[in-house]
């Protein structure tokens, strides 16, 4: 179950989302923002990029920083403007260092959730703080 | 999960569904075992219809791909979206499987 609202201040359309993290909420807050961005302005593969790109970043989340079964919430801030989207994601799950290499094994079947977010994003940043992790993707559009 | 499939012979094709998500790869990797299970060895994947496919949607054709090598099958992917064969290039799943936009083709590959 997803908890959205939304505001709309000088042309940027920003969006608040709040989200458990499990699986289904992941699927379901891919989907949600694909609709947001579903309109002439976003080309199809930006917005399959922006998506995918949510979606890993997510994943990683419930697969690896809740894997102890603790389903605490995540934050999702989007901030649409006329030529970027960018997505600030917010959870409390354990820290974790992003990769600064992305190879991986072309046979395995995971492993490939950060090259996809490096090779998609204009601008990805990782921050951590005493009890929060914090990544922020941002899309030109 | 219920396929739409087709069988040509000795070859399925299957018609994955609409999303490839982490919410749904679990049950697609588990029906296309059970083909395999049941003795279907040549896999035409036909991604016309994912719209949207993530890591965990990759890691379905892999899955896939492991299950009908153990048993000396094959499978090849069709018709993936322009975004979809974008994501399987970057991900260099394109060195991996062979990708079809002839249905036809795809099945006499591995007739």
């Amino acid at each position: 179950m997803i908890n959205a609202t939304t505001r709309k201040y000088n042309g940027t359309l920003t969006v608040n989302l709040c989200l458990e993290a499990t699986i289904d909420d992941a699927s379901l807050l891919s989907e949600y923002i694909e609709q947001l961005i579903s309109d002439d302005i976003v080309s199809p593969k930006q917005r399959f990029r922006i998506t995918v790109c949510i979606a890993e970043a997510v994943n990683n989340i419930v697969e690896h920083g809740e894997f102890t079964g603790n389903h605490r919430p995540i934050h999702c801030l989007l901030k649409r403007k006329t030529d970027s989207i960018s997505v600030r994601l917010t959870d409390q799950a354990q820290a974790y260092t992003p990769p600064c290499k992305t190879d991986f094994d072309i046979l395995e079947e995971n492993g490939r959730g950060w090259h996809i977010l490096y090779n998609y994003t204009d601008i990805l940043k990782y921050h951590r703080n005493e009890s929060y992790n914090q990544l922020y993707l941002h899309f030109n559009i | 999960m219920n396929f739409q499939k087709e069988s040509h012979g000795k070859v399925d094709v299957i018609e994955l569904p609409e999303r490839l998500s982490i919410a749904d790869a679990g049950n697609v990797k588990t029906s296309l075992q059970s083909l395999v299970d049941n003795g279907r060895e040549k896999l035409v994947l036909d991604l016309a219809q994912v719209s949207f496919m993530d890591s965990s949607g990759l890691s379905v054709l892999l899955s896939a791909r492991k299950s009908v090598t153990r048993v000396s099958g094959q499978v090849v992917l069709l018709n993936p979206s322009d975004e979809a064969r974008a994501l399987i290039e970057l991900t260099r799943l394109h060195e991996v499987f062979e990708i079809f936009s002839d249905k036809q083709a795809a099945v006499e590959h591995l007739s």
